[in-house]
């Protein structure tokens, strides 16, 4: 047997205007979707962005010339880049006042490596100074890597007892790292000497074109400055480019400077999404009232029919409220799943195309965004169909029903 | 002698300065067959507005089954209009998209609950058992009508308020539209038609006539159906 609920009219009615109800649903749809991707890929580029404060650790870095944006690109998206300096800078600016800790790094851009299909950015760590990856390493091997090891970013295929082949010699994954939203992701750590031997050894080694004066077994590619509690970094950063800038060929890179740059850039953009997502909101809202306000105006006969059957205005008020409801579930819920695939596929895409290091927000922080944006996409409907409401209040049945004769 | 089913003493009402309806008063007793006739600007719609539980009088009372409904609010209206009276019109007015069964159903949703049984024996009752799956758009005028009634009768309402029931129909189909009356009445409901038809009105056991708003006539027909004789003058 049948039955018939005020449930199974409002889908009967839905399904009998297949268009109207899609029109109504996509408006919810396109709200909750930006909604969410705004929220979560906003959080996901804060995030990425605090992180890369947190785990560079460092004040200021030093690389040669016309290579701070090389640096900062490598260091935020994992692009991978080589550029050679003098490692003597790093022991000599070590004693200059306020400056409390300095390590090299070497930066090797690999462009072929079984590991990946994609090249990967080698950094070489010097073990003895290093404060920048070896805390963080910390918490994936207790113990110094052996010469014969790397330890990998999370977004590094293979696990850990695997072999990668660098240069021609095969290393053991030792390790993996958490991920940090940064270029760190995509990039394999060895001790510093080990990897400048590898590049030495391999068939690149003889090519390799490294800037006058510079010895062959004591280039880096990058000096990290950690400064002293209380000190001015842009006075410091000052002073040491002034007195090493021309016999090291440098240029500088203060980090609080990066993470400002792209502190703002992701302030602009998170305000961005979300004044577009009022506006959206605002818009669908308003167009759906419209669309209710005709659907009254269409359906004044069906209501005033019902009236005079024995529903009571609140009844008809119900279906109304009920069919917004019911519309608005539809559109909220695929929008919301629509958008968690979405930036779940293209976090990394999102971030690379911001200029900016992403980090995929966690499970709570995404459900908590999903169940607002579907709650805020819920209400889109009712709300606009409050309007539509009043003048359902206004039926007078008896009139209407003659205004048909 | 049968009590009254509806009373309605000195019933005006007004629109401004226009004065719909003057001074009504008559009673239908439960079980009475009575048409409410008048040309078109009488008061007629006007008055069946009152008795439908759908507008309220200016002045005077109304009584449906014993209880005083002229000064109720608009909820407690729809309550009677629900419980007491089955509405018929000349323009059906059926849900569209719902099929014959399912537009009787909705009737007893509203009133109580939804009985798929009871509404297709409800549709037998008036020839339309074989109809049930189809939607108004594929009924005939007739059957149309016919769907309407069952609709109205399916919650046993106390009286049936008819608005020109046979105004859209053929002459076949005003016949089976007027037996169906007929049957009714024979099993004791209470009918009131509202027509401008003198035939149709000669159907009933009573005629109330409207002019300009006021009671101009109340004739006891001698010989319903139309059958012979012209109707006697009764008392108010």
């Amino acid at each position: 047997m049948k039955k018939l609920t005020s449930w199974a009219l409002i889908r009967q009615n839905l399904s009998r205007k297949p268009v109207r109800t899609g029109i109504l649903a996509v408006i919810v749809f396109l709200f909750s979707f930006t909604l969410y991707c705004g929220t979560v890929i906003g959080q996901g580029l804060s995030q990425g962005t605090r992180t890369t404060a947190e785990r560079l650790g460092a004040d200021a870095l030093f690389v040669p010339y016309g290579y701070d944006a090389k640096v900062q690109s490598s260091l935020l998206r994992g692009e991978p880049s080589s550029f050679y300096m003098d490692r003597r800078f790093s022991e000599e600016v070590r004693q200059e006042k306020g400056v409390e800790k300095v390590t090299a790094q070497l930066f090797i851009a690999t462009l072929k490596a079984s590991c990946c299909t994609l090249p990967v950015q080698l950094i070489g760590i010097d073990p003895e100074t290093d404060f920048v990856v070896r805390p963080w390493m910390a918490s994936a091997i207790d113990r110094p890597m052996r010469d014969d090891e790397v330890v990998v970013g999370s977004k590094i295929v293979g696990q850990v007892g695997d072999t990668l082949t660098l240069f021609g010699k095969e290393l053991t994954i030792a390790a993996r790292l958490e991920p940090t939203g940064m270029g760190f992701d995509t990039s394999v750590f060895l001790e510093i000497d080990r990897a400048r031997r590898l590049l030495l050894a391999s068939e690149l080694g003889p090519r390799l074109n490294l800037p006058a004066g510079l010895d062959r077994n004591a280039f880096v590619s990058s000096t990290l400055i950690k400064a002293a509690p209380a000190t001015d970094i842009k006075e410091l950063v000052n002073r040491i480019s002034q007195k090493y800038a021309a016999a090291y060929n440098l240029d500088f890179v203060v980090v609080a400077g990066m993470i400002t740059d792209m502190a703002a850039k992701l302030s602009f953009f998170s305000r961005c999404i979300h004044v577009f997502s009022g506006v959206l909101w605002v818009l669908g809202a308003l167009v759906m009232a419209l669309v209710f306000s005709a659907l009254i105006r269409e359906r004044k006969k069906e209501f005033a029919v019902l009236r005079i059957i024995g529903a009571s205005r609140s009844a008809l008020g119900r279906i109304v409220m009920r069919e917004a409801l019911l519309v608005s579930l539809s559109g909220a819920f695929a929008g919301v799943a629509a958008a968690m695939l979405v930036t779940t596929l293209f976090n990394a895409y999102i971030g690379a195309v911001l200029d900016a290091p992403s980090l995929e927000p966690g499970p709570l922080y995404r459900l908590a965004a999903a169940a607002g944006a579907l709650l805020l996409g819920l209400m889109t409907g009712p709300l606009a169909c409050l309007p539509a409401m009043r003048k359902l209040g206004r039926i007078d049945a008896y009139i209407i029903m003659r205004e048909e004769l | 002698m049968k009590k009254n089913i509806l009373e309605l003493h000195e019933v005006s009402m007004f629109y401004g300065q226009v004065k719909a309806l003057q001074n009504i008063t008559f009673n239908v007793r439960e079980g009475e067959w009575l048409a409410i006739m008048g040309s078109s600007g009488s008061g007629k719609t006007t008055l069946m507005n009152i008795i439908g539980c759908l507008n309220k009088a200016t002045h005077g009372a109304v009584f449906l089954d014993g209880e005083k409904i002229s000064r109720l609010n608009a909820r407690d209206l729809t309550v009677i209009r629900r419980d007491k009276i089955g509405l018929i019109f000349q323009q059906f007015h059926l849900i569209s998209y719902l099929t014959a069964v399912e537009n009787v159903m909705i009737a007893q949703y509203y009133h109580s609950m939804a009985d798929e049984k009871e509404a297709l024996a409800a549709l037998e009752r008036v020839g339309l058992g074989h109809r049930g799956r189809h939607l108004p758009r594929q009924l005939s005028g007739g059957e149309q009508q016919r769907l309407c009634i069952a609709r109205a009768l399916i919650n046993h309402p106390r009286l049936i308020l008819a608005d020109e029931p046979t105004g859209n129909l053929d002459e076949a189909n005003q016949n089976t539209v007027m037996d169906i009356f007929h049957q009714l009445h024979k099993q004791g409901s209470t009918i009131v038609v509202v027509t401008h038809s003198p035939d149709v009105a000669a159907h009933a056991q009573r005629i109330v006539y409207l002019e300009f708003g006021r009671m101009v006539k109340d004739v006891q027909n001698a010989h319903p159906h139309g059958r012979a004789g012209a109707p006697a003058e009764a008392g108010r």
